[in-house]
């Protein structure tokens, strides 16, 4: 069974919700059984009710009077579970009478167990409501969150995004129902791509798709330096990463209800910028955003969000600048967890080992879904420091016992994190580091090292390879 | 009696994406096997306690990322490594004609030895029936090149144990002549400790160099 956090249940909810009235009637209630709830509790109380009558009427003593504690039992609002199995039977006639002595020794042992029982059920019973009240609680935060952001902010995106009052808003996490608007501004549209834009590439995409399927790719090679080998590589391997993108959903493979969104964002895009191409990773930054925008609006924010510096030397695999970026997240490493970082290197454990796979998902492969959304929302604020910010708000959270393990094993827990990471105490975490080394920020950081590593190469070139 | 020698192997898996290397891995160290991977991005690294003759061997496996782009970038992740998996798909010609570059890439980041770097190459799903490479053409490369070459299914479990055992076997029997000829020519006990210290490698005692 799936854990699903009452945030991601309302997102999905919103979502599909939306996304089913804009495309009624063709994939009928699909995801909705993936994200349901079984009210398990109540079916489980309900049967150990009547379990507990069968096995009364069994017992052969209907014809007893309720005693005052069966009393006192019916007017609580729960029921005791673990006493079903608590019932003090008497002694087989066939057997010789206890001594009175034992019997009265064994009804008050019986009694005590009765009570511990009850004590324990009132504690899980007050347990369950408060969590209850907090749900109820979170849910009227993120209603009245929805309200400010529609009413307030976003009317006066412009004057209000960086005013403290909304980044602390911010912080929180956008609710669900508006995050991929608050995306789409964040993120920017630098590119000026247009929905025309978007049908545009989409139509050459299908095209080339077409083409490829039928064979006849002889007609069009003129795409000057892309080999049609190359674009069919290209596509073949959108396929198949489609197909290896969040599989456990099962919403965007083959058959499911955002397949051919995927499909036509990551098409779209490799021709949008043949230069780039598709390169793997992406498809989980592009379903991330399908799952917040319309697929024009995805496309837009996939376009301009992969132009972002960072992004940029990611996915051209630019080594030189990817090692650029790693020197500088071991600056503020250092910096923040002294002596997690020497145990780090003690253990040659280098940051591409984890942050590899962080940094070209944007930490949406190896966070539950609902807190990747929750460090994008943050990223789109504070851009490209915070995904570094983030890696090192995981280290602290769990630096005890990394200190603890080799090299074996902190590799194989930072490529396959926890699931039940604790939400606040994770951004908690993360608010704790402070991106500031020598009165430097990350920026200054990143440029001065860009500036060391250029400088070395032109002093001499046999160090490169 | 004799206690048992302890060794530690970084073995790594690579070849073009798609062809299972996860999947090999994973039937090889958990004997699963799952229709859904999620792609690999950058390393992943499993590892794998086995008894080889009288020894016991510490496995380290390294997955990485199989898209040609990301070739350079995985290559650091060889550094160190006692031997390797050559992965190709039997359906898919291509990521068969790609090993000699994945080869190259490997034997440019490993140190020459007197014994050559311990590799086996692995045809991957031979439960399929649109074959593209034929197992003598596979085979042919392979002679070759003096890699050993097993046709495997990770799905179905054939061959995938025999393929990896191969390869520690290998990857041992380096790693023990390197010790010995180290300890034939006297060379000082510190260069001794600095190798066992990096492969991990203990001699039972003898030397005094346990992990």
């Amino acid at each position: 069974v799936m854990a699903v956090s009452p945030a991601l249940l309302l997102m999905d909810r919103n979502l599909l919700a939306r996304k089913q009235n804009a495309r009624l009637d063709k994939q009928n209630d699909l995801g909705w059984k993936l994200f349901g709830k079984v009210p398990l509790g109540d079916n489980a109380q309900r049967d150990s009710k009547k379990l507990q009558k069968e096995y009364e009427d069994k017992a052969g003593r209907p014809s007893k009077p309720p005693s005052p504690k069966q009393n006192v039992r019916k007017n609580l609002d729960f029921e005791p579970l673990s006493t079903t199995a608590l019932i003090l039977e008497d002694r087989p006639a066939n057997l010789p009478a206890k001594p009175a002595e034992e019997a009265q020794k064994h009804r008050q042992q019986y009694e005590e167990m009765v009570v511990q029982a009850k004590k324990r059920e009132l504690k899980e019973a007050q347990r369950r409501k408060k969590q209850l009240e907090e749900r109820c609680r979170l849910e009227e935060s993120i209603g009245n969150a929805v309200l400010t952001w529609n009413n307030e902010i976003l009317p006066n995106w412009e004057t209000m995004w960086c005013s403290r009052k909304v980044r602390d808003l911010w912080w929180q996490g956008i609710p669900p129902s508006v995050r991929g608007k608050v995306w789409s501004l964040a993120i920017g549209n630098e590119l000026n791509i247009t929905h025309e834009l978007f049908d545009i590439c989409l139509a050459r995409a299908k095209e080339r798709w077409r083409s490829f399927s039928t064979g006849g790719s002889e007609a069009e090679t003129e795409d000057a330096g892309f080999s049609a080998a190359d674009r069919e590589a290209s596509l073949e391997l959108i396929k198949l990463d489609i197909s290896r993108t969040f599989p456990s959903l099962c919403i965007f493979q083959q058959g499911g209800p955002y397949h051919d969104m995927l499909h036509s964002v990551l098409g779209a895009y490799t021709c949008y910028r043949p230069d780039v191409g598709y390169v793997q990773g992406m498809s989980f930054i592009a379903a991330v955003l399908i799952l917040n925008l319309d697929t024009a609006d995805a496309f837009i924010a996939f376009s301009n969000l992969l132009n972002k510096p960072c992004q940029m030397a990611f996915f051209r695999v630019d080594h030189g600048l990817m090692l650029t970026y790693f020197a500088a997240f071991e600056v503020f490493f250092e910096e923040n967890l002294p002596k997690l970082f020497a145990h780090f290197k003690k253990n040659n454990l280098t940051p591409d080992i984890y942050l590899i796979d962080w940094i070209f998902t944007l930490y949406s492969k190896s966070l539950p879904l609902d807190l990747a959304c929750r460090v994008w929302d943050v990223f789109c604020r504070d851009g490209e420091e915070f995904l570094f910010r983030t890696a090192l708000g995981l280290l602290r959270l769990f630096q005890d016992v990394l200190t603890r393990m080799d090299f074996i094993h902190v590799a194989q827990f930072l490529t396959r994190l926890p699931e039940d990471l604790p939400a606040e105490e994770f951004f908690a975490s993360i608010a704790s580091i402070q991106m500031q080394s020598r009165n430097k920020k990350w920026a200054q950081v990143l440029t001065a090292l860009q500036k060391d590593s250029r400088e070395m190469e032109k002093g001499s070139p046999s160090l490169r390879h | 009696m004799n206690p048992r020698k302890k060794v530690d192997l970084k073995l790594i898996i690579i070849g073009a994406l798609g062809v299972g290397k996860t999947s090999l891995l994973h039937q090889y160290v958990h004997k699963t096997f799952y229709e859904d991977y999620q792609t690999t991005l950058g390393a992943s690294i499993l590892s794998k306690i086995i008894i080889l003759d009288d020894t016991t061997l510490k496995l380290q496996i390294w997955d990485t990322g199989g898209q040609e782009r990301f070739r350079s970038m995985v290559s650091t992740f060889y550094k160190g490594s006692d031997g390797c998996v050559l992965a190709f798909d039997v359906t898919d010609l291509e990521s068969f004609e790609a090993l000699e570059t994945w080869r190259g890439d490997v034997l440019a980041k490993t140190i020459p030895m007197e014994q050559s770097y311990p590799m086996v190459v692995l045809g991957n799903k031979i439960d399929l029936a649109d074959r593209q490479v034929p197992q003598e053409v596979a085979q042919g490369w392979c002679k070759e090149k003096d890699i050993p070459y097993f046709e495997v299914s990770a799905k179905n479990d054939i061959n995938v144990v025999q393929a990896f055992e191969m390869l520690a076997s290998r990857a041992l029997s380096r790693l023990s002549g390197r010790v010995q000829s180290l300890l034939n020519s006297n060379v000082s006990l510190y260069f001794l400790s600095v190798l066992t210290r990096r492969g991990g490698y203990s001699l039972g005692g003898s030397a005094g160099a346990g992990s």
